[in-house]
Protein backbone atom coordinates (compact mmCIF):
# COMPACT_ATOMS: atom_id res chain seq x y z
CA UNK A 1 0.00 0.00 0.00
CA UNK A 2 2.86 2.30 0.22
CA UNK A 3 2.20 5.64 1.58
CA UNK A 4 -1.77 5.37 0.49
CA UNK A 5 -3.77 5.20 3.60
CA UNK A 6 -6.98 6.60 2.55
CA UNK A 7 -9.22 4.38 0.52
CA UNK A 8 -10.33 6.24 -2.63
CA UNK A 9 -12.45 4.76 -5.49
CA UNK A 10 -9.66 3.45 -7.45
CA UNK A 11 -8.23 1.21 -4.73
CA UNK A 12 -7.99 -2.06 -4.82
CA UNK A 13 -10.16 -3.61 -2.09
CA UNK A 14 -8.49 -7.23 -1.46
CA UNK A 15 -4.95 -5.22 -0.36
CA UNK A 16 -6.92 -2.80 1.88
CA UNK A 17 -7.70 -6.36 3.86
CA UNK A 18 -4.23 -7.75 3.22
CA UNK A 19 -2.62 -4.56 5.27
CA UNK A 20 -5.12 -4.04 7.57
CA UNK A 21 -6.96 -7.42 8.34
CA UNK A 22 -10.05 -5.68 10.97
CA UNK A 23 -11.41 -4.09 6.92
CA UNK A 24 -12.63 -8.01 6.64
CA UNK A 25 -15.15 -7.04 8.93
CA UNK A 26 -16.35 -4.04 7.53
CA UNK A 27 -17.14 -6.50 4.33
CA UNK A 28 -18.98 -8.70 6.11
CA UNK A 29 -20.84 -5.85 7.75
CA UNK A 30 -21.82 -5.07 4.25
CA UNK A 31 -22.87 -8.42 3.42
CA UNK A 32 -19.72 -8.17 0.87
CA UNK A 33 -19.08 -12.26 -0.08
CA UNK A 34 -18.37 -12.57 -3.44
CA UNK A 35 -14.00 -13.20 -4.03
CA UNK A 36 -12.96 -10.00 -4.66
CA UNK A 37 -10.44 -10.21 -7.02
CA UNK A 38 -8.50 -7.66 -8.12
CA UNK A 39 -11.74 -5.05 -8.06
CA UNK A 40 -11.71 -1.52 -6.65
CA UNK A 41 -14.04 0.05 -4.61
CA UNK A 42 -15.55 1.88 -7.03
CA UNK A 43 -16.28 -1.68 -9.03
CA UNK A 44 -17.42 -3.17 -5.54
CA UNK A 45 -19.78 -0.60 -4.69
CA UNK A 46 -21.58 -0.91 -8.40
CA UNK A 47 -21.90 -4.79 -8.32
CA UNK A 48 -23.27 -4.34 -4.44
CA UNK A 49 -25.26 -1.22 -5.15
CA UNK A 50 -23.68 0.93 -2.27
CA UNK A 51 -22.54 4.63 -2.44
CA UNK A 52 -18.89 4.99 -2.93
CA UNK A 53 -19.13 8.06 -0.52
CA UNK A 54 -20.79 5.85 1.95
CA UNK A 55 -18.22 3.07 1.36
CA UNK A 56 -15.21 5.05 1.79
CA UNK A 57 -16.34 7.29 4.89
CA UNK A 58 -17.10 3.91 6.75
CA UNK A 59 -14.35 2.48 5.09
CA UNK A 60 -11.84 4.88 6.32
CA UNK A 61 -12.83 4.92 9.78
CA UNK A 62 -11.90 1.20 9.76
CA UNK A 63 -8.21 2.14 8.99
CA UNK A 64 -7.60 4.07 12.21
CA UNK A 65 -8.99 7.57 10.87
CA UNK A 66 -10.40 9.20 14.08
CA UNK A 67 -13.28 11.41 12.17
CA UNK A 68 -15.48 10.02 9.06
CA UNK A 69 -15.99 12.41 6.34
CA UNK A 70 -19.60 12.47 5.78
CA UNK A 71 -19.93 15.38 3.30
CA UNK A 72 -21.45 13.17 0.65
CA UNK A 73 -23.23 10.99 2.65
CA UNK A 74 -27.17 11.63 1.85
CA UNK A 75 -30.33 10.52 2.93
CA UNK A 76 -30.40 7.86 0.27
CA UNK A 77 -27.52 6.31 1.82
CA UNK A 78 -29.86 5.83 5.37
CA UNK A 79 -31.55 2.41 4.22
CA UNK A 80 -27.52 1.23 3.58
CA UNK A 81 -26.36 2.41 6.67
CA UNK A 82 -29.03 0.83 9.13
CA UNK A 83 -28.64 -2.56 6.89
CA UNK A 84 -24.66 -2.04 7.76
CA UNK A 85 -25.54 -1.26 11.62
CA UNK A 86 -27.89 -5.05 11.63
CA UNK A 87 -25.20 -6.72 10.03
CA UNK A 88 -23.21 -5.53 12.82
CA UNK A 89 -25.59 -5.85 15.57
CA UNK A 90 -25.59 -9.75 13.84
CA UNK A 91 -22.11 -10.28 14.43
CA UNK A 92 -21.99 -8.90 17.96
CA UNK A 93 -24.71 -11.23 19.63
CA UNK A 94 -24.64 -14.27 17.10
CA UNK A 95 -20.81 -14.28 16.65
CA UNK A 96 -18.30 -12.80 18.62
CA UNK A 97 -20.40 -12.08 22.42
CA UNK A 98 -21.34 -16.14 22.04
CA UNK A 99 -17.87 -17.00 21.60
CA UNK A 100 -16.44 -15.03 24.34
CA UNK A 101 -18.91 -16.24 26.57
CA UNK A 102 -18.27 -19.98 25.07
CA UNK A 103 -13.80 -19.00 26.29
CA UNK A 104 -15.22 -17.71 29.68
CA UNK A 105 -16.64 -21.05 30.31
CA UNK A 106 -13.62 -23.06 28.95
CA UNK A 107 -11.77 -20.86 31.06
CA UNK A 108 -13.49 -21.64 34.13
CA UNK A 109 -12.66 -25.54 33.33
CA UNK A 110 -9.54 -24.89 33.38
CA UNK A 111 -9.36 -22.66 36.22
CA UNK A 112 -11.03 -22.98 39.26
CA UNK A 113 -10.41 -19.57 41.20
CA UNK A 114 -13.15 -17.31 43.08
CA UNK A 115 -11.71 -14.33 40.60
CA UNK A 116 -12.82 -16.54 37.49
CA UNK A 117 -16.13 -17.84 38.67
CA UNK A 118 -16.44 -14.00 39.03
CA UNK A 119 -15.64 -13.13 35.75
CA UNK A 120 -18.14 -15.13 34.28
CA UNK A 121 -21.11 -13.00 36.20
CA UNK A 122 -19.48 -9.96 35.22
CA UNK A 123 -19.64 -11.29 31.64
CA UNK A 124 -23.14 -12.33 31.98
CA UNK A 125 -24.82 -9.11 33.31
CA UNK A 126 -22.40 -7.49 31.09
CA UNK A 127 -24.15 -9.16 28.22
CA UNK A 128 -27.33 -8.78 29.05
CA UNK A 129 -26.64 -5.09 29.27
CA UNK A 130 -25.11 -5.53 26.07
CA UNK A 131 -28.41 -7.45 24.49
CA UNK A 132 -30.57 -4.64 25.55
CA UNK A 133 -28.73 -2.17 24.10
CA UNK A 134 -28.47 -3.68 21.03
CA UNK A 135 -31.99 -4.89 20.87
CA UNK A 136 -33.27 -1.80 21.72
CA UNK A 137 -31.86 -0.45 18.93
CA UNK A 138 -33.16 -2.95 16.21
CA UNK A 139 -36.34 -2.54 17.41
CA UNK A 140 -36.87 0.81 18.83
CA UNK A 141 -34.36 3.11 16.89
CA UNK A 142 -33.45 1.94 13.46
CA UNK A 143 -37.22 1.66 12.48
CA UNK A 144 -38.10 5.00 13.20
CA UNK A 145 -35.06 6.01 11.32
CA UNK A 146 -35.95 4.09 8.37
CA UNK A 147 -40.15 5.23 9.18
CA UNK A 148 -38.38 9.03 9.14
CA UNK A 149 -36.82 7.78 5.37
CA UNK A 150 -39.82 6.50 4.21
CA UNK A 151 -41.59 9.76 5.82
CA UNK A 152 -39.61 12.12 3.40
CA UNK A 153 -38.93 10.23 0.41
CA UNK A 154 -42.53 9.84 0.05
CA UNK A 155 -44.90 12.44 0.10
CA UNK A 156 -47.81 10.29 0.81
CA UNK A 157 -47.28 9.19 4.32
CA UNK A 158 -48.07 11.72 6.56
CA UNK A 159 -45.48 12.28 9.16
CA UNK A 160 -47.05 11.13 12.05
CA UNK A 161 -44.82 8.99 14.24
CA UNK A 162 -43.16 11.99 15.74
CA UNK A 163 -43.98 10.77 19.58
CA UNK A 164 -39.86 9.94 19.53
CA UNK A 165 -37.21 11.32 18.16
CA UNK A 166 -33.67 11.20 17.83
CA UNK A 167 -32.53 12.62 20.55
CA UNK A 168 -34.12 10.36 22.44
CA UNK A 169 -31.56 7.60 20.87
CA UNK A 170 -28.43 10.18 21.84
CA UNK A 171 -29.77 9.85 25.21
CA UNK A 172 -30.23 5.98 24.92
CA UNK A 173 -26.88 5.97 23.75
CA UNK A 174 -25.06 4.56 26.75
CA UNK A 175 -21.28 3.21 26.54
CA UNK A 176 -20.84 -0.49 26.11
CA UNK A 177 -17.21 0.05 25.72
CA UNK A 178 -15.94 0.92 29.68
CA UNK A 179 -16.98 -2.75 30.93
CA UNK A 180 -15.33 -4.27 27.99
CA UNK A 181 -11.75 -2.38 28.65
CA UNK A 182 -12.48 -3.40 31.82
CA UNK A 183 -12.56 -7.17 30.93
CA UNK A 184 -9.24 -6.61 28.86
CA UNK A 185 -7.52 -5.04 32.17
CA UNK A 186 -8.75 -7.59 34.42
CA UNK A 187 -7.52 -10.42 31.96
CA UNK A 188 -4.29 -9.02 31.57
CA UNK A 189 -3.28 -7.27 34.75
CA UNK A 190 -4.69 -9.29 37.39
CA UNK A 191 -6.48 -12.39 37.24
CA UNK A 192 -4.50 -15.58 38.45
CA UNK A 193 -3.59 -17.85 35.79
CA UNK A 194 -4.17 -22.06 36.26
CA UNK A 195 -4.61 -23.79 33.39
CA UNK A 196 -5.90 -21.57 31.06
CA UNK A 197 -2.61 -19.90 29.30
CA UNK A 198 -3.81 -20.56 25.78
CA UNK A 199 -7.53 -20.17 25.83
CA UNK A 200 -6.98 -17.02 27.67
CA UNK A 201 -5.06 -15.79 24.28
CA UNK A 202 -7.44 -16.79 22.21
CA UNK A 203 -10.73 -15.03 24.37
CA UNK A 204 -8.00 -11.77 24.85
CA UNK A 205 -7.95 -11.70 21.01
CA UNK A 206 -11.43 -11.89 20.30
CA UNK A 207 -11.68 -8.89 23.09
CA UNK A 208 -9.99 -6.93 20.60
CA UNK A 209 -11.63 -7.56 17.82
CA UNK A 210 -14.86 -6.78 19.32
CA UNK A 211 -13.45 -3.64 21.01
CA UNK A 212 -12.16 -2.66 17.70
CA UNK A 213 -15.56 -2.59 15.54
CA UNK A 214 -17.66 -1.33 19.02
CA UNK A 215 -15.33 1.71 18.68
CA UNK A 216 -16.31 2.18 14.91
CA UNK A 217 -19.52 1.34 15.49
CA UNK A 218 -20.44 4.05 17.85
CA UNK A 219 -18.35 6.21 15.27
CA UNK A 220 -20.59 5.56 13.15
CA UNK A 221 -23.74 6.23 14.73
CA UNK A 222 -22.69 9.68 16.15
CA UNK A 223 -20.73 10.97 13.34
CA UNK A 224 -22.52 9.44 10.25
CA UNK A 225 -26.31 7.93 11.56
CA UNK A 226 -27.19 10.40 13.91
CA UNK A 227 -26.69 13.89 12.35
CA UNK A 228 -28.28 12.38 9.48
CA UNK A 229 -31.40 11.20 10.76
CA UNK A 230 -31.64 14.67 12.57
CA UNK A 231 -31.33 16.11 9.61
CA UNK A 232 -34.10 14.52 8.12
CA UNK A 233 -36.54 14.83 11.34
CA UNK A 234 -35.88 18.46 10.74
CA UNK A 235 -36.93 18.76 7.12
CA UNK A 236 -40.33 16.53 8.34
CA UNK A 237 -40.66 18.81 11.16
CA UNK A 238 -40.93 22.20 9.02
CA UNK A 239 -43.20 20.36 6.33
CA UNK A 240 -45.69 19.85 9.31
CA UNK B 1 15.39 14.33 33.72
CA UNK B 2 18.06 11.77 33.30
CA UNK B 3 21.32 12.28 31.86
CA UNK B 4 21.08 10.38 28.84
CA UNK B 5 17.43 11.02 27.80
CA UNK B 6 17.45 12.88 24.44
CA UNK B 7 15.24 14.76 22.41
CA UNK B 8 14.25 13.67 18.64
CA UNK B 9 13.27 16.24 15.99
CA UNK B 10 10.75 14.75 12.89
CA UNK B 11 11.26 17.63 10.59
CA UNK B 12 13.08 17.88 7.20
CA UNK B 13 13.28 21.67 7.26
CA UNK B 14 17.06 22.84 8.68
CA UNK B 15 15.28 26.30 9.44
CA UNK B 16 12.95 25.16 11.45
CA UNK B 17 15.38 22.32 12.65
CA UNK B 18 18.46 24.47 13.87
CA UNK B 19 15.67 27.35 15.13
CA UNK B 20 14.33 24.80 17.50
CA UNK B 21 17.16 23.51 18.56
CA UNK B 22 18.92 27.53 19.26
CA UNK B 23 15.90 28.18 21.54
CA UNK B 24 15.93 24.02 23.65
CA UNK B 25 19.84 23.99 24.42
CA UNK B 26 20.04 26.75 26.90
CA UNK B 27 17.33 24.85 28.63
CA UNK B 28 19.47 21.63 29.08
CA UNK B 29 16.45 19.30 29.03
CA UNK B 30 18.82 16.86 27.46
CA UNK B 31 22.17 16.06 26.64
CA UNK B 32 21.69 15.21 23.02
CA UNK B 33 19.13 16.87 20.33
CA UNK B 34 18.97 14.94 16.74
CA UNK B 35 17.23 16.02 13.86
CA UNK B 36 15.27 12.70 11.63
CA UNK B 37 13.68 12.98 8.86
CA UNK B 38 11.39 9.36 9.06
CA UNK B 39 9.13 7.51 10.80
CA UNK B 40 11.80 4.69 10.37
CA UNK B 41 14.20 6.56 11.47
CA UNK B 42 12.79 8.21 14.14
CA UNK B 43 12.11 4.54 15.57
CA UNK B 44 15.62 3.74 15.44
CA UNK B 45 16.44 6.29 17.70
CA UNK B 46 13.74 5.66 19.89
CA UNK B 47 14.96 1.88 20.42
CA UNK B 48 18.35 3.05 21.68
CA UNK B 49 16.74 5.86 23.87
CA UNK B 50 13.19 5.36 24.87
CA UNK B 51 12.58 8.09 27.41
CA UNK B 52 12.56 10.08 24.80
CA UNK B 53 10.80 13.95 23.74
CA UNK B 54 10.28 14.04 19.97
CA UNK B 55 9.21 17.09 18.42
CA UNK B 56 6.29 16.14 15.34
CA UNK B 57 5.18 18.43 12.91
CA UNK B 58 1.95 17.60 13.11
CA UNK B 59 1.09 17.78 9.11
CA UNK B 60 3.46 14.57 9.38
CA UNK B 61 0.95 12.46 11.44
CA UNK B 62 -1.73 13.91 8.91
CA UNK B 63 0.10 11.26 5.84
CA UNK B 64 1.66 8.80 8.54
CA UNK B 65 -1.96 8.36 10.62
CA UNK B 66 -0.43 4.14 11.14
CA UNK B 67 3.08 5.20 11.55
CA UNK B 68 1.94 7.66 14.47
CA UNK B 69 -0.48 5.36 15.99
CA UNK B 70 2.37 2.75 16.22
CA UNK B 71 4.79 5.06 17.93
CA UNK B 72 2.55 6.14 20.59
CA UNK B 73 2.08 2.39 21.46
CA UNK B 74 5.09 0.71 21.13
CA UNK B 75 6.85 3.36 23.03
CA UNK B 76 4.96 4.27 26.05
CA UNK B 77 7.98 6.40 27.71
CA UNK B 78 7.58 9.06 25.15
CA UNK B 79 6.85 12.08 25.46
CA UNK B 80 5.21 13.87 21.70
CA UNK B 81 5.29 17.44 21.56
CA UNK B 82 3.41 18.62 18.05
CA UNK B 83 5.49 21.20 16.42
CA UNK B 84 3.01 23.82 14.44
CA UNK B 85 3.61 26.00 11.93
CA UNK B 86 0.21 26.39 9.92
CA UNK B 87 -3.17 25.65 11.28
CA UNK B 88 -4.01 21.89 12.31
CA UNK B 89 -6.57 19.35 12.96
CA UNK B 90 -7.33 19.49 16.45
CA UNK B 91 -8.41 15.49 16.42
CA UNK B 92 -5.10 15.32 15.25
CA UNK B 93 -3.33 17.95 18.16
CA UNK B 94 -5.31 16.04 20.89
CA UNK B 95 -3.11 12.66 20.38
CA UNK B 96 -0.11 14.78 21.52
CA UNK B 97 1.13 15.42 25.26
CA UNK B 98 1.59 19.21 24.21
CA UNK B 99 1.90 21.87 21.32
CA UNK B 100 4.35 24.19 20.26
CA UNK B 101 3.75 27.14 17.51
CA UNK B 102 6.08 29.19 15.90
CA UNK B 103 4.62 31.63 18.14
CA UNK B 104 5.87 31.05 21.29
CA UNK B 105 8.69 32.37 23.19
CA UNK B 106 11.73 30.69 23.92
CA UNK B 107 10.38 30.88 27.74
CA UNK B 108 7.12 29.63 26.70
CA UNK B 109 9.21 26.49 24.54
CA UNK B 110 11.08 24.93 27.49
CA UNK B 111 8.58 25.48 29.79
CA UNK B 112 6.44 23.07 27.77
CA UNK B 113 8.99 20.60 27.38
CA UNK B 114 9.91 20.55 31.17
CA UNK B 115 5.63 20.48 31.99
CA UNK B 116 5.58 17.66 29.52
CA UNK B 117 9.07 15.32 30.80
CA UNK B 118 7.52 16.34 34.44
CA UNK B 119 3.94 14.96 33.77
CA UNK B 120 5.22 11.71 32.02
CA UNK B 121 7.13 11.00 35.46
CA UNK B 122 4.48 11.22 37.10
CA UNK B 123 2.10 9.23 34.86
CA UNK B 124 4.85 6.54 35.41
CA UNK B 125 5.00 6.60 39.05
CA UNK B 126 0.95 7.23 39.88
CA UNK B 127 0.28 3.97 37.91
CA UNK B 128 2.97 1.79 40.30
CA UNK B 129 1.79 3.14 43.49
CA UNK B 130 -0.05 0.93 45.12
CA UNK B 131 -3.79 2.23 46.48
CA UNK B 132 -3.61 4.52 49.59
CA UNK B 133 -5.58 3.56 52.52
CA UNK B 134 -8.29 5.58 51.93
CA UNK B 135 -8.54 4.16 48.74
CA UNK B 136 -8.63 0.72 49.98
CA UNK B 137 -11.45 1.73 52.46
CA UNK B 138 -13.27 3.60 49.26
CA UNK B 139 -13.12 0.58 47.15
CA UNK B 140 -13.96 -2.00 49.73
CA UNK B 141 -17.51 -0.70 50.30
CA UNK B 142 -18.24 0.21 46.35
CA UNK B 143 -17.50 -3.87 46.26
CA UNK B 144 -19.99 -4.47 48.89
CA UNK B 145 -22.74 -2.21 46.69
CA UNK B 146 -22.43 0.78 48.50
CA UNK B 147 -23.38 4.25 46.79
CA UNK B 148 -21.17 7.29 46.56
CA UNK B 149 -23.50 9.02 49.21
CA UNK B 150 -23.54 5.98 51.48
CA UNK B 151 -20.00 5.57 51.28
CA UNK B 152 -19.37 9.44 51.93
CA UNK B 153 -21.35 9.20 55.01
CA UNK B 154 -19.86 5.88 56.50
CA UNK B 155 -16.25 7.65 55.89
CA UNK B 156 -17.64 10.97 57.10
CA UNK B 157 -15.97 12.64 54.15
CA UNK B 158 -17.97 14.91 51.03
CA UNK B 159 -19.27 12.87 47.81
CA UNK B 160 -16.78 15.14 45.74
CA UNK B 161 -14.02 13.42 47.89
CA UNK B 162 -15.40 9.72 47.62
CA UNK B 163 -15.51 10.76 43.38
CA UNK B 164 -11.90 12.27 43.48
CA UNK B 165 -10.73 9.04 45.19
CA UNK B 166 -12.75 6.73 43.05
CA UNK B 167 -11.04 8.56 40.09
CA UNK B 168 -7.81 7.53 41.39
CA UNK B 169 -8.56 4.14 42.31
CA UNK B 170 -9.75 3.82 38.23
CA UNK B 171 -6.66 5.74 37.14
CA UNK B 172 -4.20 3.36 39.22
CA UNK B 173 -5.93 -0.06 38.20
CA UNK B 174 -7.03 0.92 34.45
CA UNK B 175 -10.57 -0.10 35.38
CA UNK B 176 -13.71 1.99 35.77
CA UNK B 177 -16.87 0.07 36.14
CA UNK B 178 -18.09 -1.07 39.50
CA UNK B 179 -18.38 -4.62 39.28
CA UNK B 180 -15.27 -4.56 37.20
CA UNK B 181 -13.81 -2.82 40.38
CA UNK B 182 -15.21 -5.71 42.43
CA UNK B 183 -13.47 -8.73 41.02
CA UNK B 184 -10.25 -6.39 41.22
CA UNK B 185 -10.82 -5.97 44.73
CA UNK B 186 -11.65 -9.91 45.39
CA UNK B 187 -8.21 -10.66 43.48
CA UNK B 188 -6.05 -8.46 45.83
CA UNK B 189 -7.95 -9.83 49.09
CA UNK B 190 -9.37 -6.29 49.95
CA UNK B 191 -12.69 -8.23 50.41
CA UNK B 192 -14.27 -11.90 50.85
CA UNK B 193 -16.76 -13.24 48.15
CA UNK B 194 -19.56 -13.43 50.14
CA UNK B 195 -19.16 -9.64 51.30
CA UNK B 196 -19.70 -8.64 47.28
CA UNK B 197 -22.71 -7.22 45.38
CA UNK B 198 -21.89 -7.70 41.41
CA UNK B 199 -25.17 -6.38 40.52
CA UNK B 200 -23.77 -3.30 38.53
Amino acid sequence: MGTQFYIHADTEVAQVILEYPHFILFLEHFNINTPLQSKTVAEICQQYKISEALFIAIGNLYLHHEVADSTAITVGDLPTIIQFLNNTHRYYLDDIYPKIERAIQEIQQLNDSKEIALLERFFKLYFDEVREHLNYELEVAHPYIEQLYQTASDAEIAPNMMTYSVSDYVEHHDDIEEKLDDLMNLLVKYLPYQKDFHIRRSLFLNLVELDYDLKIHSKIEEQILIPLAQNVEQTIKRKQ
Amino acid sequence: MKPDTSILILESSSILYEGLVQLLQPAQHARKIKQVFSFQELEFGLDLHEESVVFINPHSVQYSPKEFQQLRSKYLKISLIAFCYMYVDPKVLSQFDAVITIQDSQEMINHTVSQVIQSKKGDQASQNLLLSDREIEVLQLLAQGYTNKQIADHLNISVHTVNTHRKNISQKTGIKSVSGLTIYAVTNNYVTIDQITLAH
